[in-house]
């Protein structure tokens, strides 16, 4: 540890320094409140950074100071001439105590008797009750609250005597024997001995003369003890103490069963009280946690089952206490159906370093198609076609086949619902039939990691939000009990799950109601929403972070986040809702996450790629039916009237000076509506290996990565959500 | 093959000094920053498995950047320890209550950090030297 002690050292050093200057900034001006942060900062600092070391003395001073220094920082005690004078002294001895350090390696022997001295000083009359003995001891016997924890241990705990003996400088003559006196005390349990004054060198030492200072602990009563100390009453005194036993290793009781703690601990976590956001936040950090520390005691749990049981601290316990919930018949039926197979463990590394080179090989191969083209008619040429197809063909198979390793089905993420809905329900008091449909669909590992906390999310919300209490849904003249469609299938070339609740749906009016309330929009802005926009306000950062959210007959908690995370891997979440008779939400994703299939479109001469998952569609609209309100644009697009805006302005290129009849729009899809992107030109649809933006790019906002075109060509994969 | 990451916020280079060589001896990979806004920096370029944050801190201490680690999509289930100097059960509650997982007083015996970190990173305990 000594490269520690010697970072300790010159960090002290540092501390010190700024501490001085600080104490002087604010001797001058004693309102100056950052000086006092300043100085309370470092004493706080110090004691932290001392505490690592056994120098319990400094840490005991810098500990006061800091005391000290907060009370002053709240106005509970006045910056006075005199408190400077001692928090300077307090500071120089720490520099004292620091060269020394930097040394010899320890603090002088003397340095709990100067710490306390000192510590008196800074206490000001208001006796600071030492960690170890009651106040009144404290004074009494300074050197008790300063003993080392190995002391402490020596000493042994409960009330003891302590005995503070300074023999006449002369008591050689008058015939005593300090120590001879000690080996007579019953039960000593710690005996000190230091010199009352800085000792001469050896050749000017008297050694007639006793300079030495002894202090003593026994667990004897203080009658038997003084008995010991007829002869030299006058020179000693003793006293009762209270000392604490040695100070317990945090959780020592519990050694080994730290993890148990801890998992008691993220129970309790998911109790506390807080906003729904917060509570949600804490409810993913616990299941992380809880995750981790499972897997570290060898009992391996799926991320998305365990944070399927953290609704609250009861269903968590039962959870740890139970183990993994139960398999239920639908997702036992839907694992067994294939008959058992053999499995091939790979580790994930090869795996990703496999996808890396057919991504790599699929670009490569692209670039052969424009050669061929170039070849012109020849016979050659032809027959260069021909192999350019067939490896074409050839490796379109062996990244479908690379794709596949990596495809689990979706069972993994519903496997927890089934757990999740029933405690769910039972908390609310609401009965609830689950169906989940397509669990055999498959989609890339890394895809099933993104779906599965959303879905969790929109199961609960579903629950808590959407499906009524029985009384009510009788009320209405529906069934008492809801129902819970979860469905996945694959479309397009990606995977779609589907949540549908037939609960209460989502009120346009309410939402309208909220966001004005939490100061989201205008009224008349709002009032202006259709009902699909405002609907889709769940969406928006902060709507449903503003709280209350679950006073609605919607939903909300966390639906940003859902959102969020979808969008990230590349996908998005649509969401319909029927006031009345349920909500449908809809998350649409990549197969995997490896390769991103981008539109390519041109800006003002350079290529840019929008991830084929957001684009509704490609027209031209003519630049007539554009609508300009200022800088404002918009256009119609079935039937709805959709924001435009123009890719070269939010890249910061010159306006496209072309007289033009019509514009290239992309529809691009975001969670908060469709928004129409000009572009001077759409090119192909390819499939890329995104690579994250990294040197000199990294700190450009908007893009989420760059990617190399099957010609070779560079292009820039827009991050639209971040650029609009 | 590196171990998990350790983001170590605290603005005591003796403390970030001792976290690391206890956590880098276990083959654990560290991390550093000063307050909590250099930590949250450091969490969004490099996500951490786990956060070691210190309370008192200059320009923001570790209740704001927990709270706020805790609101950022990518970074709210990073698991958190608090450490401080404080013993109170006040003072864990409040950890809690701003996000942490876990909560341990300063200095902490290196067996016991350790021990925490490899807990909350899904590491198993009792292996001795290095993380598989």
């Amino acid at each position: 540890m000594s490269e520690l002690f010697e970072q300790f050292v010159v960090e002290a050093q540092e501390l010190l320094e700024t501490a001085g200057a600080a104490l002087l900034a604010l001797e001058r001006d004693p309102a100056d409140r950052a000086s006092v942060d300043e100085l309370f900062r470092a004493f706080h600092t110090l004691k932290g950074a001392s505490a690592l070391f056994d120098m319990v003395p400094f840490t005991r001073l810098v500990h006061v100071g800091e005391d000290t220094l907060s009370l002053l920082r709240d106005g509970r005690r006045a910056m006075t001439p005199e408190l400077a004078d001692r928090l300077f002294r307090a500071l120089d001895q720490c520099a004292r105590w620091v060269a020394a350090l930097e040394g010899t390696g320890t603090l002088p022997a003397d340095a709990g008797a100067v710490a306390e001295t000192l510590v008196r000083g800074l206490a000001g009359g208001e006796a600071s009750a030492g960690a170890a003995a009651s106040a009144g001891e404290v004074d009494a016997f300074p050197w008790v609250a300063a003993l080392t924890d190995e002391e402490r241990r020596a000493a042994g705990g409960g009330t003891l005597t302590a005995i503070d003996y300074t023999p006449d400088p002369e008591c050689f003559f008058t015939g005593d024997d300090p120590l001879a006196l000690f080996r007579r005390v019953p039960d000593l349990r710690l005996l000190r001995i230091e010199p009352t004054e800085p000792l001469p060198p050896p050749a000017q030492m008297d050694p007639y003369r006793c300079v030495l200072r002894f202090r003593a602990l026994s667990g004897a009563a203080v009658e038997a003890v003084t008995t010991a100390f007829r002869s030299v009453p006058d020179q000693v005194r003793t006293g009762t103490v209270t000392l604490a036993a040695a100070i317990a290793p945090p959780a020592a009781a519990a050694q080994g069963s730290l993890a148990a703690a801890m998992l008691e601990e993220q129970a309790r976590i998911l109790d506390l009280p807080g906003t729904a956001a917060e509570r949600e936040s804490r409810r993913a950090a616990v299941a992380r946690a809880v995750t981790a520390i499972l897997t570290a005691l060898g009992r391996p749990a799926q991320r998305a089952t365990v944070a399927a049981a953290c609704g609250d601290a009861g269903s968590l316990r039962r959870f740890l206490a139970d183990g993994p919930p139960a398999e239920t018949p639908a997702t036992a039926a839907s694992r067994s159906a294939p008959a058992p197979r053999r499995a091939l463990r790979v580790e994930p590394e090869r795996m990703d370093a496999l996808m890396a080179l057919v991504g790599e090989l699929s670009v490569v191969k692209g670039q052969l198609g424009p050669l061929v083209r170039r070849a012109g008619d020849g016979e050659t040429a032809r027959d260069m076609k021909a192999f350019a197809a067939r490896l074409d063909g050839l490796v379109g198979d062996l990244r479908h086949a690379a794709l596949r390793l990596r495809l689990l089905p979706l069972a993994r993420v519903f496997d927890p619902l089934p757990r999740l809905v029933r405690d769910t329900a039972r908390r609310l008091d609401k009965t609830v039939e689950l169906v989940l449909d397509g669990a055999e669909t498959e989609a890339d590992k890394d895809i099933l990691d993104v779906l599965g906390e959303p879905l969790l999310h929109l199961v609960r919300n579903a629950l808590d939000h959407g499906i009524e209490a029985p009384d009510r849904r009788a009320a209405q003249g529906k069934p008492p009990g809801g129902t819970l469609r979860v469905h996945a299938f694959q479309d397009k070339g990606g995977v779609v799950v589907e949540v549908s609740d037939d609960g209460a749906g989502i009120d346009p009016a309410a939402m309208r109601r909220a966001a004005v309330v939490k100061g989201l929009l205008k009224p008349d802005a709002a009032a202006a929403l259709s009902d699909a926009d405002a609907v889709r306000l769940v969406f928006a950062p902060g709507f449903s972070t503003a709280g209350s959210v679950s006073d609605l007959s919607g939903r909300g908690v966390g639906m940003d986040a859902v959102r969020a995370a979808v969008e990230r891997a590349g996908g998005r979440v649509e969401l319909s809702s029927t006031p009345g008779s349920g909500t449908r939400v809809r998350l649409s994703l990549p197969l995997t996450l490896s390769i991103t299939r981008v539109v390519v479109v041109e800006a003002a001469g350079s290529l840019y790629g929008i991830p084929v998952a957001l684009v509704g569609g490609v027209q031209r609209v003519p630049r007539a039916e554009i609508r300009a309100v200022k800088r404002a644009e918009s256009v119609v697009l079935r039937d709805r009237v959709v924001p435009l805006v123009r890719l070269r302005r939010l890249l910061g290129q010159p306006e496209d000076e072309r007289a033009r009849e019509a514009d290239c729009i992309v529809l691009a899809e975001l969670g908060d509506g469709p928004v129409a992107v000009a572009v001077d030109d759409v090119g192909e649809r390819a499939d890329v290996v995104l690579r994250p933006m990294t040197g000199v790019l990294r700190g450009l906002r908007g893009y989420a990565g760059t990617a190399v075109l099957g010609d070779g060509r560079l292009i820039l994969v827009l991050d639209l959500r971040e650029l609009l | 093959m590196s171990g998990p990451r350790i983001l170590v916020v605290d603005d005591a280079v003796t403390v970030r000094a001792f976290s690391r060589r206890v956590l880098e001896a276990d083959g654990f990979v560290v991390d550093e920053a000063v307050n909590g806004i250099e930590g949250l920096e450091r969490a969004m370029a490099v996500p951490p498995d786990l956060v070691i944050v210190d309370v008192n801190m200059r320009k923001m201490d570790g209740y704001t950047m927990l709270r706020v680690l805790r609101r950022d999509p990518s970074l709210r289930d990073v698991p958190a320890i608090m450490i401080s100097t404080e013993s109170k059960a006040s003072d864990r509650e409040q950890a809690l209550l701003a996000g942490a997982n876990w909560y341990i007083v300063k200095p902490p015996r290196p067996e016991v950090l350790v021990e925490a970190v490899r807990l909350l990173t899904g590491c198993p305990l009792g292996m001795g030297e290095g993380v598989p």
